[in-house]
C-alpha cells in the first residue's frame, strides 16, 4: 500500500459536523429573514413566520406511504430513462477485458492487483455518469415538462418529494452495482489465472505505531531519507544501533493463529503470533553473492522495556542525553550522579542550557512520573513522586522563560529551585536505584533473521510466525531475573535445602521444572555451593538465603558480573517465556527491527509491519469496497438533486461534477494548501510571478504596497477556500476500500466504512433539509 | 432554378451518383494483392500507394485490434489519454506500483503504437530503472526481461524501425554482459529461475519469450543486430534514425567479439580460438567492408584496400589524402583498428596459452593450493602449484608480449599482468616469504604504481570465498 491509514474519530468529526451545520442553519435562516424583509416589507416578518412555521410543519408531518409512493415512481422512470443501460456497457468491458489484462507470463500477485483494480474502478466509473445525470436532470427536467405539477398538487410534501427521489435513484444505484458487484465477482473468480487465485484473499492486519532510534541510539521521529523522491518510506541503517520500532496496541488472546509451517514431513503446526512485512531494501554496496541472491536481512526483536518506556523521552537535547542513556541502560547510580552533575549545571552556568533543553528535560520527567504511576508499584511511588515534584518545578521554569520570550520582560527564572529539585531528585534514584532495577526489567528476546523478500505481497519470506511459547539465549540481566524468581519462589516452599546443605535434587528440579540445560543446572548449583562454603549463602530455617541481606535479583546479578555463570552449553541459557505473559504489557507488544547487513538500509512506513490475523475471504474485503462506492453514489444523488431543486439541469450537473472533481481529485491538495504544506505563493501572487517570469525564490517585482494588497487579497481567497473546503466532501474516503482490496488487504471498518457512511449521513440530513425548503418556496417554472 | 421537374432531378443526381462511382471506386477500392510477389494491383489506387509508401497500418508492423478499439472509443482524445498515462505511470513508477505501471505503460502503447520514443523510452525504464528497484537478483531478472520483451514487442508493431531492432539486442548485450548482476544474469539467461520454465526436475530452462534457442546472451544480441542491420538495408534509407549510423552498424560483429571476450573470462578455452575468429572476420570483413557517409554525404568504408581508397577518392570526387582522412577520422572514431588489433591478439595460440595458464593459476588459489607444499621425495618445502603456475603465466606474458609489443600495452593486458603479480604475491604473503627482488614482471609493476590499490580490490573481489587449507 501506498498510503497510511488515518484513524477516524466519529466523536470529533460529529462535533465538527453539529458546529458547522448549525452555524450553515443560522446563517440560512438569518438571510431568509433579511431577504424576506428586503422584499416585503413589514410584512415580511410575518410571511417568514409562516413559512417557516409551514416548513417545519411538513418535516414533522412525513409519510411514509407517501415518500414509498414516490420512490416508486423514481425507479420506474429512471428504468425509463435507459438507466441499465450502463449494463451493456459493462458486460462489453468484461468481455474485452481480457484482451488488456490477462498475461499467464505475469507474476500471480501482479495479476490479482490488476484485476481487482480494473474490476472495482469500471465498476465505479460505469455507475458514475448514469447517477450524475439523473441525478441533476431529473427534477429540472420534471418541472420543464409539468410532471412535478401533477405530483405537487396532491398531498404530497416537497421534502417528500426529495426525499421520494433520493431514495429511488439511490436504490436504483445500488441494484445496479450489486448485479455488477456479483458478476463482477463471477468473472474475477474465472478470469485470474489458476495460479493466481489462491492470492484472491484479505489479509486482516492489526497495524501498530512506529517510531525509530537513529545510528546512535536516540530516539526519533523518522529514519534516514536515502534519496527517494517519495517520502512514504524511511529508512534505518543496517548493523547499526539504528531500529524501527512498533508498538502494537490490543495483543490478546484473539491475536494468536494456528499456523502450519513447512511441508511434507517437516510440517509441524505452531500457535503464535503472525507478522508479516513489506520492507523496502537500499544497498549501497552491491553484497555478496549469498546477499544478492538471497535478499536484504531483517531481524525482530521482541521487547518489554519499561525503562526505555519511562525515560526514553529524556534523550531530546545533547545535555540530557548522559542522564537518559544511564537511565534507559538500567545504570541508576550512574544516572543519580549524570542528574546532579545536570544540577549544578542548572545552577551555576543555566545559561549553558538552551530553553529547548528545558523543556525537554520538564517533559521527560513529567513522562518518567506518569510510566512509573502506571506501573502502580508501592515501591516506586518514592521515586514517582520525585519525578513529578521535579517536573512541577520545571513547568514553573518554562513558564518564565516563555514569558520573557513572548514580552522580553527579564524577570529571573527559578534556576535554582529546579536544581534543587533535580538534586532531589537524583538522590532519590539513588537511594531506590535497586528497588527501580529490579521493578523495571527489560526483556528481549531476539527472533532468527530473515531475508526479506521485497515487493512480494504475502510471501512467506516476509511472514514470521512468532511461537507462544518461545525458547531464546538469555542476556545477563533476563538471566538474573530469571534464577532470581525460580529461586524466591524455591525458597520460600523451602525446595532449596535439605537438612544443612543445598539439595540434591535441585539440579534435577532446575531441568524438569525450570526447564534449564543438564549442563548450565549442574553448573549452577556447583557455583551455590561454592558460595554456601565461602559464606556468601546461609541456610536459616530450612531456608537458603543471601548472607547480607541482598535479593536474589542482586546475588544473581553479581554472580553473573563477576563471569561465574558462564553457560557451558554451545546454545547459551535458554530459558522460555511466554509472549502474551511475559511480552505483552496492558495490551502493548513493542517489535523493534533491525536490518543486519552492512552498508545496507531497511525502508519502512507504518503500515509495512502488522499482524496477520486469520484470512477473511476475498468476498468479505470486495463487499466492503462495494459498500464505500455504493456510499459515495448516493452522496453524489444527493448533491444532485439537491442542487436540482433551485437550478436548471446543467447547471446542477456543472457543481455536482465540480464538486465531485475537487473532491476526488484536489481535495489532499486543498488541505496541504490550507495548511502551509504545499510550496508556493497564494493565488494572484502566483499569476504575477508567472507573468513576470519570476519564481517564489526571487518574489514579486512590485512595490510594497501592491505586494501587500496581493497577499491581502490571497488571504481573502484562501478564506473563501478555507469555507469551500469544509463544504466540499472528501471523495477520496470512498475510494480507500477499494485500495486496501487491491492490495490483498480486507477493508478495516473503523478506518473505511465508517468515515464512508459519516461523510454521507453527514451530507445527507442538511441536503434534504436544504432541498425541501428550496423545493417549497420555489416557483415551479423552467425559465 | 431550373426548369427541370422532380423525376428530372431525381434522375440527374442519380447519374451523377453513378459518374461519381467511377473515380470513388478507382481510389478508395481495397488492394488486390498479388500472392506471389506480395505486389498489390487492381482498383484502389489509394491502397496501392499506401502499401508502396508503408503508410498503412498493416505495413509497418502488426496490427493489434485492441489499440485500433481504444483509439476510437477515446473519440478523438488520444493525445490528452496519453499524456494522462504517461503522468500516471510516472506516479505509479514513483510508488512503487509495479503493476498499475505494467498496466499504464501497456495501456499507453495501445495508444500510440507506432510512438518509437515511447517504446525505446518504457523499454529501457523497465529493464534498468525498474529491475533496479527491486533487490533480488531473480526479481530484478524478471523486469529486465518484461524491458527486453516490451521492446520485442514494439519490433512486432514496428517493423520498419531499425533501431528498435538494435534496442532490443542493446538490451540484452549490456544486461547480461556488463551489468553489476551478470554474472547471475548470464546463468539466469540460459537457465531461468522461474520454477514454470523448468524443463525436468531440477534442471531449469529459458524463458522462451527471449532466448527460444537457449543460448548464449551475446549470441541472442547478435542475432537481434542481424536482425536490426537488415532492416536498415531494407528501408531504403541510408542512415538510422535515432543513432550514428557507424554505430549501429557494428552491432553483430561487436557481439561476436563480446562473446569471445566473454568465454574467455568464464574459462571456455575450447572455443576461445574459434569464437575470436569469427569475431575477427566479421569485425573486418562484414562491418569492415560496408559503405557509409561521412560527412558532406562522402562514402568510406572503414577497411579498405589501397585500390578501394582511391575508388572511393574518385567516386566522392576528393583526393585521395582527403578520402585518406575521412577513413582516419572514422576510423578513430569507432575505434576500428584497437577491436581489430585486439581480435588478432587474441586469436593467436599465445594469448590463448596465457589467458588459460592464468585462470589455472587462479583456480588453484581459489581451491587452497596456495600454500607451500613438502615434497615427500627431498623433505623440503617447495612452491606451492598456484605459484608455480603464476610464474608460468608471467613468463606466458612476456612471450605474448614480444609478438603483440603495442597491444599489449594496453590496460586490458597491463591489468591481466598486474593481477598477475597480485596473485603471486598475496601467495608469497600467505606463506609468510618476502617478495624476491627480481622476478618477470617487476619492472612492469613499478612503473604501474598508481594502478596497486585498483589492482588490489580487484583480486578481492575475485578471491571472496576462496577455499583456506
Amino acid at each position: 500500500m501506498d498510503f497510511d491509514i488515518r484513524p477516524y474519530s466519529l466523536s470529533s468529526a460529529a462535533t465538527s459536523w453539529m458546529m458547522l451545520v448549525g452555524i450553515l442553519t443560522l446563517i440560512s435562516v438569518g438571510l431568509s429573514f433579511v431577504l424576506s424583509l428586503a422584499r416585503n416589507g413589514g410584512s415580511g416578518v410575518a410571511i417568514f413566520t409562516k413559512g417557516l412555521g409551514s416548513y417545519l410543519g411538513d418535516l414533522f408531518s412525513l409519510s411514509p406511504g407517501r415518500i414509498y409512493a414516490l420512490t416508486k415512481l423514481t425507479l420506474l422512470e429512471a428504468i425509463r430513462r435507459k438507466a441499465l443501460l450502463v449494463f451493456v456497457v459493462f458486460a462489453v468491458l468484461l468481455m474485452f477485458a481480457g484482451w488488456f489484462l490477462t498475461d499467464t507470463n505475469s507474476r500471480p500477485e501482479l495479476q490479482v492487483s490488476i484485476h481487482v483494480t480494473f474490476l472495482l474502478t469500471a465498476i465505479a466509473w460505469l455507475i458514475l455518469p448514469a447517477v450524475i445525470f439523473l441525478s441533476c436532470w431529473a427534477l429540472p427536467e420534471d418541472i420543464r415538462i409539468r410532471s412535478l405539477h401533477t405530483v405537487v398538487t396532491k398531498p404530497a410534501r416537497r421534502l417528500e418529494i426529495v426525499i421520494g427521489r433520493m431514495a429511488g435513484m439511490g436504490i436504483v444505484s445500488c441494484l445496479v452495482l450489486v448485479v455488477m458487484g456479483v458478476i463482477g465477482a463471477v468473472w474475477i473468480y474465472r478470469k485470474l489465472p489458476e495460479n493466481s487465485r489462491s492470492q484472491l484473499t484479505c489479509r486482516v492486519p492489526v497495524f501498530g505505531q512506529l517510531y525509530f532510534f537513529d545510528a546512535d541510539g536516540q530516539p526519533a521521529a523518522t529514519g534516514i531519507n536515502v534519496g527517494d523522491t517519495w517520502m512514504y518510506r524511511s529508512h534505518i541503517a543496517g548493523n547499526s544501533r539504528a531500529r524501527a520500532v512498533w508498538m502494537f496496541r490490543d495483543v490478546n488472546e484473539s491475536s494468536i493463529v494456528t499456523e502450519t509451517i513447512g511441508t511434507g514431513d517437516e510440517a509441524k503446526t505452531v500457535e503464535g503470533l503472525k507478522l508479516e512485512c513489506r520492507f523496502e531494501a537500499f544497498r549501497t554496496v552491491k553484497g555478496s553473492e549469498k546477499s544478492v541472491l538471497q535478499g536484504v536481512q531483517a531481524q525482530y526483536t521482541l521487547s518489554s522495556n519499561p525503562r526505555e518506556e519511562a525515560f526514553g523521552m529524556l534523550s531530546q537535547g545533547e545535555a540530557l542525553r548522559p542522564v537518559a542513556d544511564a537511565l534507559r541502560d538500567g545504570q541508576f547510580r550512574n544516572g543519580s550522579e549524570r542528574l546532579k552533575e545536570l544540577a549544578t549545571r542548572v545552577r551555576t552556568t543555566p545559561d549553558e542550557l538552551r530553553p529547548a533543553d528545558y523543556l525537554g528535560l520538564q517533559n521527560g520527567l513529567a513522562v518518567a512520573g506518569a510510566i512509573l504511576k502506571e506501573l502502580k508499584l508501592s515501591a516506586l511511588t518514592p521515586v514517582q513522586e520525585k519525578f513529578d515534584s521535579a517536573s512541577n518545578s520545571g513547568i514553573a521554569l518554562i513558564r518564565v522563560l516563555q514569558a520573557n520570550n513572548a514580552t522580553g520582560a527579564t524577570d529571573k527564572p527559578p534556576y535554582a529551585e529546579f536544581a534543587e529539585s533535580l538534586e532531589t531528585l537524583a538522590g532519590g534514584i539513588l537511594e531506590n536505584a535497586d528497588v527501580l532495577h529490579e521493578s523495571l526489567p527489560k526483556l528481549e528476546v531476539p527472533l532468527p533473521a530473515f531475508h526479506i523478500s521485497e515487493y512480494h505481497e504475502g510471501a512467506a519470506e516476509n511472514i514470521t510466525v512468532v511461537p507462544r511459547k518461545l525458547r531464546f539465549a538469555a542476556d545477563y540481566e533476563t538471566l538474573a531475573r530469571f534464577l532470581s524468581g525460580i529461586f524466591e519462589k524455591w525458597s520460600e516452599e523451602g525446595k532449596l535445602v535439605e537438612g544443612s546443605a543445598i539439595s540434591s535434587a535441585l539440579v534435577d528440579s532446575l531441568q524438569k521444572d525450570a526447564a534449564v540445560s543438564p549442563l548450565n543446572a549442574e553448573l549452577l548449583v556447583t557455583v551455590l555451593n561454592e558460595q554456601l562454603t565461602a559464606g556468601t549463602l546461609k541456610i536459616s530455617d530450612g531456608k537458603l538465603a543471601v548472607a547480607d541481606g541482598r535479593r536474589w535479583f542482586a546475588f544473581f546479578d553479581d554472580l553473573i558480573r563477576k563471569e561465574l555463570l558462564i553457560s557451558q552449553d554451545t546454545d547459551g541459557w535458554l530459558i522460555e517465556k511466554d509472549l502474551l505473559t511475559d511480552l505483552v504489557s496492558n495490551g502493548f507488544l513493542r517489535v523493534e527491527v533491525a536490518c543486519l547487513n552492512d552498508q545496507m538500509y531497511l525502508g519502512m512506513a507504518r503500515p509495512d509491519l502488522f499482524i496477520r490475523k486469520p484470512d477473511r475471504s476475498f468476498l468479505v474485503g470486495y463487499t466492503k469496497a462495494l459498500v464505500s462506492i455504493a456510499l459515495m453514489l448516493m452522496l453524489i444523488i444527493v448533491l444532485g438533486v439537491t442542487v436540482s431543486c433551485i437550478v436548471k439541469g446543467p447547471v446542477a450537473l456543472f457543481f455536482t461534477l465540480t464538486f465531485f472533481l475537487v473532491g476526488q481529485f484536489f481535495h489532499e491538495f486543498m488541505m496541504r494548501m490550507l495548511s502551509g504544506k504545499e510550496q508556493g505563493m497564494g493565488t494572484l501572487e502566483s499569476a504575477v510571478l508567472i507573468a513576470q517570469h519570476r519564481n517564489p525564490q526571487v518574489g514579486m517585482d512590485v512595490s510594497s504596497t501592491t505586494s501587500a494588497v496581493l497577499k491581502g487579497a490571497d488571504k481573502g481567497l484562501e478564506g473563501v477556500l478555507r469555507v469551500f473546503s469544509s463544504i466540499v466532501p472528501d471523495f477520496s474516503v470512498f475510494n480507500r476500500g477499494a485500495s486496501f482490496v487491491e492490495n490483498g488487504f480486507d477493508v478495516p471498518f473503523n478506518d473505511c466504512v465508517v468515515p464512508a457512511v459519516a461523510i454521507f449521513a453527514g451530507f445527507l440530513i442538511p441536503c434534504v433539509l436544504m432541498a425541501g425548503a428550496m423545493l417549497k418556496f420555489r416557483e415551479l417554472e423552467a425559465k | 432554378m431550373t426548369n427541370l421537374n422532380s423525376r428530372q432531378r431525381k434522375m440527374s443526381y442519380g447519374i451523377g451518383i453513378i459518374l461519381l462511382l467511377g473515380p470513388i471506386v478507382y481510389l478508395g477500392f481495397p488492394a488486390e494483392q498479388n500472392a506471389a510477389d506480395s505486389s498489390s494491383g487492381g482498383l484502389g489506387k489509394l491502397a496501392q500507394m499506401r502499401q508502396q509508401y508503408d503508410l498503412g497500418e498493416a505495413t509497418l508492423g502488426k496490427v493489434d485490434p485492441s489499440s485500433s478499439a481504444m483509439n476510437l472509443v477515446l473519440l478523438g482524445l488520444r493525445g490528452p489519454a496519453a499524456s494522462v498515462l504517461h503522468l500516471k505511470a510516472i506516479e505509479y513508477q514513483e510508488k512503487k506500483q509495479w503493476a498499475k505501471l505494467k498496466t499504464t505503460v501497456d495501456s499507453i502503447i495501445l495508444l500510440q503504437p507506432h510512438y518509437v520514443q515511447i517504446w525505446k523510452f518504457q523499454g529501457w525504464n523497465l529493464a534498468y530503472n525498474v529491475s533496479r528497484e527491486w533487490d533480488k537478483v531473480d526479481d530484478r531478472f524478471y523486469w529486465v526481461k518484461e524491458g527486453i520483451k516490451f521492446l520485442k514487442l514494439g519490433t512486432d508493431r514496428n517493423q520498419t524501425i531499425p533501431i528498435l531492432f538494435h534496442n532490443v539486442g542493446e538490451v540484452i548485450s549490456s544486461k547480461m554482459g556488463i551489468s553489476d548482476e551478470k554474472k547471475f544474469f548470464r546463468v539466469f539467461f540460459t537457465q531461468d529461475p522461474d520454477p514454470k520454465f523448468e524443463v525436468s526436475p531440477g534442471q531449469r530452462g529459458p524463458d522462451p519469450a527471449i532466448n527460444e534457442e537457449g543460448k548464449d546472451s551475446y549470441l541472442v544480441a547478435h542475432d537481434w543486430f542481424v536482425k536490426a542491420n537488415e532492416k536498415d538495408d531494407n528501408d531504403d534509407l541510408i542512415g538510422v534514425k535515432g543513432m550514428t549510423h557507424v554505430f549501429f552498424r557494428q552491432g553483430p560483429a561487436k557481439s561476436l567479439i563480446n562473446y569471445a571476450e566473454m568465454r574467455t573470462k568464464e574459462g571456455a578455452f575450447g572455443e576461445h580460438i574459434a569464437a575470436w575468429e569469427a569475431g575477427f572476420k566479421s569485425w573486418m570483413e562484414d562491418y569492415g567492408r560496408e559503405e557509409f557517409l561521412g560527412l558532406d554525404d562522402k562514402v568510406y568504408t572503414l577497411a579498405p584496400s589501397e585500390e578501394e581508397l582511391k575508388q572511393q577518392a574518385e567516386r566522392n570526387g576528393i583526393t585521395l589524402m582527403a578520402q585518406r582522412k575521412l577513413w582516419e577520422s572514422n576510423v578513430k572514431m569507432v575505434n576500428f583498428d584497437f577491436w581489430r588489433r585486439y581480435a588478432s591478439a587474441e586469436m593467436a595460440p599465445v594469448t590463448l596459452t596465457l589467458h588459460k595458464t592464468f585462470f589455472d593459476a587462479k583456480q588453484l588459489y581459489m581451491q587452497g593450493k596456495g600454500f607451500d607444499r613438502l615434497d615427500p621425495a627431498s623433505g623440503m618445502t617447495v612452491a606451492s602449484e598456484a605459484q608455480v603456475k603464476l610464474e608460468e603465466a608471467m613468463q606466458r606474458w612476456l612471450e605474448a608480449k614480444q609478438e603483440f609489443s603495442t597491444m599489449y600495452e594496453d590496460s586490458r593486458y597491463v591489468d591481466e599482468a598486474l593481477l598477475i603479480v597480485q596473485y603471486w604475491q598475496a601467495i608469497h604473503q600467505q606463506n609468510a616469504r618476502p617478495i624476491p627482488d627480481d622476478y618477470p614482471l617487476k619492472s612492469l609493476w613499478v612503473e604501474n604504481s598508481g594502478k596497486h590499490l585498483e589492482t588490489e580490490r580487484e583480486f578481492q573481489r575475485e578471491t571472496r570465498g576462496r577455499k583456506l587449507q
